[in-house]
């Protein structure tokens, strides 16, 4: 941590960089958030664009198709009736399509994509302001180091970083293979939420003992003790959930891999912002040389 | 000495014995158990994403401005809904209730229903019961304004508010001179009020009598009728009766319903799911318990039995509470796996630097707990905190995570904490154990005496 300002640099750039994506490419919205309808058939996943033709020509949706490993293929449309969706698995029988059965259909009105997407800005935000409390709840003696609630605000800096950051990795995705921000995916991000807090506490905690024990030396100095000393833990515990994520990712079958994805990306960022995006803001805010 | 070693020897059966009884709930030989009044279903509770079936949801037209009391009207649809649904013959049918973005919504769970049309018919079809009147003639003359001519065609009549919600009890009875079967009708005391009140005013005029929609028959009120019964004679075979009686005992929705959503999952991919997701687990397991013993030697191998023990007890738990098993569910407890034995790694890597730095192994340990401690349980507690927020607002696919997460945390805090703690202590009190290539560190300095 020699220079912390270009890690805030960093951190910064990569929150802004991250909104942007999201604004402009625009996530491609699960159908719970937005309302529409949703078929799984068994099928050949080289088919999906000839479904998608189908649908186009015959029934003029405009349908996202996408192939998955699990031999099948999912169809995205808007809110179609059910008279519509049994002509729909006639016509995708009769093109050859669909092979033996439908997996699944799904249909979502638009009022519960709605409260979906209310709860989960409610949940995240909850838990942001829950951290907070808790943050400085714990770190309440601290030796005269900070003002308790900073800790809350740097590892809060951490958290929102992560959140862009999985979005905007999760939009670029969504653009190109499909991926959705669904409520799979918000559950994925709370979990994050969860996991990148608890390096960043683990981290703080250091970094208070050590400063207890290293009275008088420079700050920076003592974050950098801090991160040297948990680096072992860190690692390792990002290194076995990582293998038990990618146990469930190689074998989980698909209806849960971008679940997975989610929460991979969601550990690495996780790890990577408690080192180097919040230490570094507690750093500035601490106002400590 | 022998004081704790006495204490060792107590912990440790006592460990056996419920890792044993764990081991014993989770053999799928054992389907049910039965202490005293206590009895459990041991059968893993599947969410309907990996058993299959149909989720229907519906928005409860409440009218709040009517003085109608939402949540009577809400419970009142519930229970129509599931006697319907029961007379179905779905096994054990989940129908919920919730209020959300100010509407009311009833959710409908029917695992191992593959066809909803079925199903939706029958739990839409209102089975309506209603008592309308004439107009009265100033009623009428304004009916005929708003119309615009001097004829009315299709019927006058007015609603009373006596409807199937006032029904008691409908049956099946014999005219006692023709033997044709009518309808008994018994109102609760609202309806008995009310169908007095009704028939006072209207004597000598006709009452109408609705079923689903149509007018069955109106006959003329003959006097004031105080007792809450009503007959509805017509011509009815028996079947046709007793199937009314049926329907209308069965009751008639409080309110209208719509179908606002629904999802129809296919038993296969649950049957897939849950293979593929055994397989996960299991490779995600040893994968972790390489690492743990590869990086951390013997006290590596003493968090794998840990984990392992917190695999057993993990899955008793969830037979007995018993937790519903969704695919987010076992996400949830994978990345619990990688999560459990993270109060270990804490714990051996502070240990490992006391170690480096100079300290004997026995000094090295207990530091290390101590030290490890504050970081553990704030990161546990701030995951449970997570894990409650989540529970409390999440939908059930969110649930199912949230409960396995949350449950994955307070019990690998005790298998790590309680259960690794006490076998290091057990495995370290003998010297022999402090050596280079079980601890995987360079130098070990040895007790001085």
């Amino acid at each position: 941590m020699k220079n912390p300002k270009i890690w805030m640099t960093i951190s910064a750039a990569t929150i802004i960089a991250s909104t942007l994506i999201i604004v402009i490419i625009k996530p491609n919205w699960g159908i719970d958030f937005i309302g529409g309808s949703s078929i799984e058939i068994q099928a050949n996943a080289q088919d999906a664009p000839k479904a998608k033709e189908l649908l186009a020509s015959k029934f003029q949706l405009s349908a996202q198709t996408e192939g998955t490993q699990d031999g099948t293929i999912r169809i995205k449309t808007s809110l179609i009736d059910d008279k519509q969706h049994a002509e729909i698995i006639t016509a995708l029988r009769e093109a050859n399509i669909l092979r033996e059965n439908e997996i699944s259909f799904e249909q979502i009105g638009p009022t519960i994509g709605k409260e979906l997407r209310t709860k989960s800005i409610q949940a995240i935000g909850v838990v942001l302001v829950a951290m907070i409390i808790y943050l400085a709840y714990t770190f309440r003696s601290t030796g005269g180091l900070m003002a308790p609630w900073k800790f809350g605000v740097a590892a809060i800096y951490a958290l929102i970083h992560d959140l862009f950051l999985v979005t905007a990795c999760f939009v670029v995705f969504g653009k190109i293979w499909g991926a959705e921000i669904d409520t799979l995916f918000v559950t994925a991000q709370l979990a994050i939420l969860g996991y990148s807090v608890n390096d960043t506490i683990v981290i703080f905690d250091r970094l208070r003992s050590e400063w207890l024990a290293l009275r008088g030396k420079s700050f920076l100095e003592v974050i950098d003790r801090a991160l040297i000393a948990t680096m072992g833990r860190s690692i390792n515990t990002m290194l076995t959930t990582l293998l038990s994520l990618a146990a469930a990712l190689v074998f989980g079958g698909a209806s849960i891999r971008w679940f997975i994805v989610a929460l991979i990306i969601g550990v690495l960022t996780g790890v990577y912002s408690s080192i180097f995006v919040a230490p570094p803001l507690l750093y500035y805010i601490s106002k400590r040389k | 000495m022998l004081r704790s070693t006495r204490k060792t020897l107590i912990w440790g059966i006592v460990l056996a014995i419920v890792v044993g009884l764990a081991v014993w709930v989770d053999s799928p030989k054992h389907p049910s158990i039965a202490i005293g009044g206590f009895t459990r279903d041991l059968n893993v509770k599947l969410g309907l994403d990996l058993k299959g079936g149909t989720r229907l949801e519906y928005r409860a037209n409440v009218d709040t401005k009517n003085g109608q009391d939402p949540n009577e009207a809400l419970a009142g649809v519930r229970d129509v809904i599931e006697r319907r649904v029961n007379a179905f013959g779905v096994s054990e049918p989940l129908i919920q209730t919730s209020v959300a973005q100010g509407e009311y919504r009833v959710i409908v769970e029917l695992a191992g229903v593959q066809d909803p049309e079925e199903a939706k018919q029958q739990i839409g079809k209102t089975p309506t019961l209603d008592f309308r009147r004439e107009p009265t003639t100033d009623e009428l003359k304004k009916m005929l304004g708003e119309s615009g001519s001097n004829t009315i065609t299709g019927d006058t009549f007015i609603p009373t508010g006596l409807s199937g919600k006032n029904l008691k009890k409908a049956s099946v009875e014999f005219d006692q001179v023709t033997g044709t079967p009518q309808i008994t009708l018994l109102f609760d005391s609202d309806g008995t009020k009310l169908f007095a009140e009704i028939t006072k005013a209207n004597i000598g005029k006709p009452l109408a009598i609705y079923i689903d929609g149509e007018l069955n028959q109106a006959p003329t009120v003959q006097s004031a009728i105080p007792d809450g019964r009503a007959v509805i004679t017509g011509s009815y075979t028996l079947e046709e009766a007793k199937q009314k009686v049926r329907d209308l005992n069965s009751g008639a929705l409080p309110v209208p319903i719509a179908l606002i959503g629904q999802s129809v999952i296919n038993p296969s991919l649950g049957q897939t799911a849950i293979a593929k997701s055994i397989k996960a687990g299991i490779v995600g397991i040893i994968a972790v318990i390489a690492w743990l013993i590869f990086r951390y030697r013997l006290p590596g191998v003493i968090a794998s039995i840990a984990l392992l023990i917190y695999v057993v007890l993990f899955f008793a738990i969830m037979k007995l509470i018993p937790v519903t098993l969704t695919l987010a569910g076992i996400a949830g407890f994978i990345m619990s796996i990688g999560m459990a034995v993270d109060a270990n790694v804490l714990i051996f890597e502070r240990f490992r630097e006391n170690i480096k730095d100079g300290k004997t192994v026995p000094f090295s340990l207990k530091e290390g707990f101590n030290a490890a401690w504050s970081s553990i349980s704030a990161s546990n507690i701030s995951s449970l905190i997570t894990g409650f927020v989540l529970y409390g607002f999440g939908t059930s696919i969110i649930r199912g995570f949230a409960l396995t997460f949350s449950l994955g945390i307070i019990l690998s805090m005790f298998t790590a904490i309680a259960i690794s703690k006490s076998m290091l202590n057990i495995v370290f009190a003998n010297p022999k154990t402090h050596t280079s290539f079980l601890l995987g560190a360079k130098s070990i300095k040895q007790p001085t005496t």
